[in-house]
């Protein structure tokens, strides 16, 4: 809870811009996935030492349940809007939710062997999120 | 499955930015400014920004140009854009730009606006000033379908500018 607390309170001070106090949480959301998605990547190559595996583990699941609440509260609107029919921002949630959860119980299932399965469904379903997005 | 997923992929590539906004379709309202720009959908600026920009006096100094136009015209103009101003109806695009909005300032410029200056900031400037094909944030249509009121991210084509997967924009 301190590090999303800690999370936030960094990105509003490195984001919040000159617009007049203007508050662009979808750039958050945007930059926060840069973030996790670097994260995901330390912990999947950190495996060897078990200390920093799990630092960069419990980082990447804070980081993707930030960066997913940042991405509900910015594109609200759109995520819940179906008016004009099931649009990429739809797979885009769908997929993130699956990773965020997949990550998660990941950090849970720690350290038994089955979190290995789970932390590949999320790091993989986070990077087709990504990728949906970006393409 | 193989054909399953090669059909389903690019339906996965939609828009993620959604931003349209209503055409004008009114043929004198679109050409009412034509001399210098498009016409601006009303959907970017509150009624207060668009009282002040087509008062007579404000006009007779519109950044830097004289704009003469006939009384009812510039009714006409006010009109449709009293209607169909940001805060004039409670619609998804319209939240955007006006929740942005500082409640004690008059926006003049569209890009001024917080939500559109956002969106645009991180931007290389390269991409606007010195390209000789856009030149200014003003010229909207140069990047986007901005007649058509389709502001989408994934519409967007910036002259004489590539977006790759990989490395974002770069200059062709």
């Amino acid at each position: 809870m301190k590090l999303l607390l800690a999370f936030i309170l960094t990105f509003s001070f490195l984001y919040s811009n000159d617009n007049d106090s203007y508050v662009d949480y979808e750039k958050w959301h945007e930059y926060s996935s840069y973030i996790t998605l670097g994260l995901i990547g330390a912990t999947i190559l950190s495996t060897e030492n078990r200390g920093i595996h799990e630092t960069f583990g419990t980082l990447a699941g804070v980081s993707m349940v930030g960066t997913s609440a940042l991405g509900i509260y910015a594109h609200s609107e759109d995520v819940f809007d179906l008016s004009e029919g099931w649009q990429k921002i739809h797979w885009h949630s769908l997929i993130s939710s699956i990773a965020t959860i997949a990550l998660v119980s990941t950090l849970i299932e720690a350290p038994e062997e089955q979190h290995q399965i789970l932390g590949m469904i999320g790091g993989i379903s986070a990077v087709i999120s990504f990728s949906i997005v970006k393409w | 499955m193989k054909k399953i997923i090669f059909v389903k992929i690019p339906f996965l590539f939609l828009s993620l930015l959604a931003f349209k906004v209503e055409p004008v379709i009114d043929s004198e309202l679109k050409s009412g400014c034509v001399d210098c720009h498009f016409v601006y959908q009303a959907e970017f600026l509150p009624k207060q920004s668009w009282i002040k920009l087509l008062n007579k006096y404000e006009l007779a100094n519109h950044f830097g140009k004289k704009v003469e136009l006939s009384k009812s015209l510039r009714e006409k103009f006010l009109a449709y854009y009293l209607e169909n101003a940001s805060d004039s109806k409670n619609t998804k695009y319209r939240r955007k730009i006006n929740n942005s909005l500082s409640k004690n300032k008059i926006y003049s410029r569209i890009s001024k606006v917080p939500y559109i200056k956002s969106k645009h900031e991180d931007l290389d400037k390269e991409m606007f000033i010195d390209n000789p094909k856009v030149k200014s944030y003003s010229n909207c249509k140069a990047c986007h379908k901005a007649e058509k009121g389709i502001f989408e991210e994934d519409e967007v084509d910036v002259p004489n500018w590539n977006k790759s997967f990989f490395f974002g924009w770069s200059m062709e």
